[in-house]
């Protein structure tokens, strides 16, 4: 996760580009309308803004780049967290514990991890939705200019 | 998770991984829950997984310590450790948890009954019925080790001494009862004492009994748990004085819980360290309490207090509680098969000096406590035993060895039957029996030294006065560090017969016993041989010097010779000893001669199985008629000894019957040039036609440097020079097919010889 959040970082620092008329990311339309739920947007790299626009005023959106990266340390996370359950799960369908209650035990594990995990890929989606919903290009006045500040005393990679 | 009773199975090692891995998620799922929050709230919260993660957190946290508990509990649980087969597995029926998996709640309630039984043991008038309802909600309890925990801890091991006292109803003891202060003990000084005692007041014995039993439970899963330390037992007494640990208060509680082997061994260790059976009279003092590497002894080395077992404050060493205490010890870590063998091989000389000083006659006034006496039989028997074995081989061989080695020193030391010379103090029938539970658990190995061609060792000469364990080596069969189970077949044939004599001495049903063992050895032998060597009379063209059947006869019957010698000599022993004394026990001894006259009329030599049905029949017919008998004889009966003398002279196969095969074996193979081996082609256990030439290269006896039992010029090394490699190729090779048919000269076997009454 720590991985995907620095790589998020290092694309929002990319200096902006001309404007080239309209924006398209793979896979995703930057149109009206929201995207195919099944297919959650990636944040592809963005194309360097065009002379024209910096000479329109127009910089890029920071808010969109950070959900983008929020969506993606999301993932990450999910990967990470779905991999801890299993090793739960390996050692219980191992023989760790046997009987009734391990079996209900069981149960509620799979239903915990579905819980967390499902949580996580439906944040990951639904930054990613709302960031493909974002102009990548805002003016430089617009709130969605500036990066928005981390919480303080927050670890920004969990550790 | 609580639940009704349910059978569950833990993989012991599998759960402490699941333990492991539950925490690990917690820490992550808790960790990505704030990663979420320092993502997402400068975003405004556009979406939320962190109340899903912070509740995965949560269940995982409440799960990993309930799972804990559970095992907790399941290894608390007073079932027998998994062994070595089940893989770790622990199957028991779990009950429903009170406290839902909380470990806290449990140590809270078991303090909280702590509290409640010292306000309730230690007033100056207990109430019965409330201590007889403390008990039953503690023996509910007893086997939770975090209900426990918390209820010692909250007693404190000085007030669970005076609340024993009170239970055990045990008077006296120089200590007080401060009400003041949370019913603090102290020494007796002048101060207080309480009502109870001062009346003479004792708790109703079957309140007293329910408590015992309901603490004896408890603190076993204390034990179990590793608390029931010396550190521990170093404030276990009623006056509250450091290092002193009155462990006679545990007597009536062993009996109540399986007590961890580690406390066993502590206390047992303790308890011969402080007895005494050198000379006349048995003895018992104060002993340090913890042996090197335990607490006790760092403590000492440390130079912070000594901890002693100081026995019972007020109470006579030799006093009938100490003796009852040491009775249930010694029964509780007999019966604990993972340290039995371990324990009684590093005691077995004060074992037997004690049993054969407890067994001198009435008029001596030696002081050996029959409890003790019989628990020393039982200890020594199941150490011996089959489920010793199992669980510690290479502790069990070490006992054997050493026992084993004691008695023949013992017996070589006090009796000289060429001389008419027996100074022995003979050791009582329980334990002779006890000798023979261990010569029928190690059947094998006898019997394999017996007939081993090369001696399967030799015996240590001990210094003047010194035990077997002072003065052997420190590895092998007799030395104090177990070097494997593999020792006790390296035990010599005369070692064993020592305690195989022993054994028959003990007389009726054991000692038939022991000579059906031997039949069936010798019986097993045969067919073993015969199995390997089927089918050798190949197109009946080919006259061999011998059969290759006739080394196994000639082990057969050195086999049934060892045993008939051993019966003899035991029986010629019991005669001068009966020669010796006079009245009643000579009586009695005369009895058993006779009966041992009956196994050795009963045996033949050359037919196991008749002597087995022979076993079954005549000895219980010798028996009634001794018993029918009023009085019996006042020395064995002439026909009796002269039965045995027949049947020994006829069965009898000349001692050096080892050297002159191995001699004559040689023979064969260092003549092959001027009189050639005959092949020999026989079909062999595993059903496999083989060819066997005497070439042991050729055989597959040699298959290399390592087991080349051969010099340079093609002649056998000297045995002594032989590794055990080369040794066990020799050993095969010497007994193989073409080797034994090829030979004219193997010793005369004499009890083909038909003998009178056949």
């Amino acid at each position: 996760m720590a991985a995907a959040f620095q790589a998020g970082r290092r694309r929002a620092n990319v200096p902006p580009a001309p404007f080239e008329g309209r924006w398209t990311m793979t896979g995703v339309s930057t149109g009206p309308g929201m995207p195919d739920p099944a297919v959650p947007p990636a944040a592809g790299p963005a194309v360097p803004p065009s002379s024209a626009l910096v000479a329109a005023g127009l910089v890029a959106n920071e808010r969109r780049a950070a959900l983008f990266d929020a969506a993606a340390a999301l993932t990450a996370a999910g990967v990470e967290v779905a991999a801890a359950f299993d090793q739960v799960i390996a050692a219980l369908t191992a023989g760790a514990w046997r009987g009734p209650a391990a079996d209900d035990w069981g149960r509620e594990l799979g239903r915990a991890r579905a819980d967390v995990t499902g949580a996580l890929d439906e944040a990951a989606r639904g930054c990613a939705w709302k960031a493909a919903a974002q102009p990548e290009r805002v003016r430089a006045d617009d709130p969605r200019a500036r990066r928005p500040a981390p919480l303080p005393g927050f670890q920004l990679d969990g550790r | 998770m609580p639940g009704p009773s349910e059978r569950v199975v833990f993989d012991l090692a599998l759960a402490d991984a699941l333990v492991t891995r539950l925490a690990a998620l917690r820490g992550l799922l808790w960790r990505y829950s704030r990663t979420a929050a320092a993502l997402l709230a400068p975003l405004g919260w556009p979406v939320d997984p962190a109340g899903a993660l912070r509740q995965g957190a949560g269940w995982a946290d409440a799960s990993a310590t309930a799972l804990t508990r559970r095992l907790a509990l399941a290894r608390a649980a007073d079932v027998p450790p998994p062994g070595q087969a089940a893989g770790g597995l622990v199957s028991l029926t779990s009950r429903p948890d009170p406290f839902a998996g909380d470990s806290d709640a449990a140590r809270a309630a078991g303090a909280g009954l702590g509290r409640e039984l010292v306000g309730a043991a230690l007033r100056p008038r207990p109430d019965p019925a409330v201590l007889a309802d403390l008990a039953t909600r503690l023996r509910a309890g007893a086997a939770d080790p975090e209900l426990v925990a918390g209820f010692v801890e909250a007693v404190g091991a000085a007030r669970l001494a005076a609340v024993l006292r009170r239970a055990e109803g045990v008077p006296g003891g120089g200590f007080r009862i401060d009400a003041t202060a949370g019913y603090q003990v102290h020494a007796t000084r002048g101060g207080p004492r309480p009502a109870a005692d001062v009346r003479g007041w004792r708790l109703p014995p079957a309140v007293g009994d329910a408590l015992t039993a309901a603490l004896g439970a408890a603190l076993a899963t204390f034990s179990r748990a590793g608390r029931l330390t010396a550190d521990w037992l170093g404030r276990f007494n009623a006056r509250g004085e450091p290092g002193a640990a009155e462990v006679t208060l545990l007597g009536p509680l062993l009996g109540h819980g399986r007590f961890a082997p580690a406390t066993l061994r502590l206390l047992g260790d303790a308890l011969f360290a402080g007895t005494a059976v050198g000379g006349d009279r048995y003895g018992v003092r104060p002993a340090p309490l913890g042996q090197p590497g335990t607490a006790g002894e760092a403590g000492a080395v440390r130079g912070v207090i000594e901890i002693t077992d100081v026995g019972l404050f007020g109470d006579e060493p030799t006093g009938p509680r100490r003796a009852r205490y040491a009775a249930a010890l010694l029964r509780a870590i007999a019966d604990t098969p993972a340290i039995a063998a371990s324990f009684a091989a590093d005691h077995v000389e004060k074992i037997l000096a004690g049993s054969r000083l407890g067994a001198l006659p009435a008029p001596i006034r030696h002081g050996v406590p029959e409890p003790v006496a019989r628990a020393w039989e039982h200890l020594v028997a199941r150490a011996g035993g089959a489920e010793a074995r199992r669980a510690d081989p290479a502790g069990a061989a070490t006992f054997a060895a050493r026992l084993a080695l004691t008695v023949y020193l013992y017996r070589g030391a006090h009796e000289d039957p060429a001389h008419r010379r027996d100074t022995s103090w003979p050791p009582p029938p329980g334990m002779r029996a006890a000798f023979g539970e261990v010569v029928r658990t190690w059947r094998a190995e006898l019997y394999a030294s017996v007939v081993s061609l090369l001696p399967a060792g030799t015996v240590p000469r001990p210094a003047p006065g010194a035990g077997p364990g002072a003065t052997g080596p420190a590895l092998g069969p007799w030395g104090r560090r177990p070097a494997g189970s593999r020792d006790a077949a390296r035990i010599p044939a005369e070692v064993w017969a020592a305690l195989l004599g022993e054994a028959l001495a003990a007389g009726g049903p054991g000692a038939a016993a022991l000579a059906a063992d031997a039949a069936l050895a010798a019986q097993e032998l045969e067919q073993s041989v015969w199995a390997a060597t089927r089918g050798y009379r190949g197109d009946g063209h080919v006259a061999y010097p011998a059969s290759p059947r006739a080394l196994g006869r000639l082990q057969q019957a050195a086999l049934l010779s060892f045993f008939l010698a051993t019966l003899a000599d035991t029986a010629a022993a019991l005669t001068l000893r009966a020669e010796l004394q006079a009245g009643d026990e000579a009586r009695r001894l005369g009895l058993m001669v006779d009966e041992l006259a009956a196994i050795a009329r009963a045996i033949r030599p050359t037919d196991p199985i008749g002597t087995l049905t022979g076993l079954a029949v005549t000895v219980p017919v010798a028996d009634a008629a001794a018993a029918a008998r009023p009085t019996g004889q006042p020395v064995p009966s002439r026909p009796a000894l002269a039965a045995i003398e027949a049947v020994l002279a006829a069965g009898s196969v000349a001692p050096g019957w080892r050297a002159a095969y191995r001699t004559s074996a040689t023979a064969v193979w260092l003549r092959r040039a001027d009189d050639p081996i005959l092949p020999v082609e026989v079909t062999d256990a595993a059903g496999h036609r083989r060819r066997y030439t005497g070439d042991p290269r050729a055989d597959g006896f040699i298959t290399g440097a390592a087991d080349d039992f051969l010099d340079p010029s093609g002649d056998p090394l000297d045995e002594g020079r032989m590794s055990p490699a080369q040794r066990g190729a020799y050993l095969r090779w010497l007994a193989s097919p073409a080797i034994v048919a090829n030979n004219d000269n193997i010793p005369v076997i004499p009890v083909l010889a038909a003998r009178p009454g056949d």
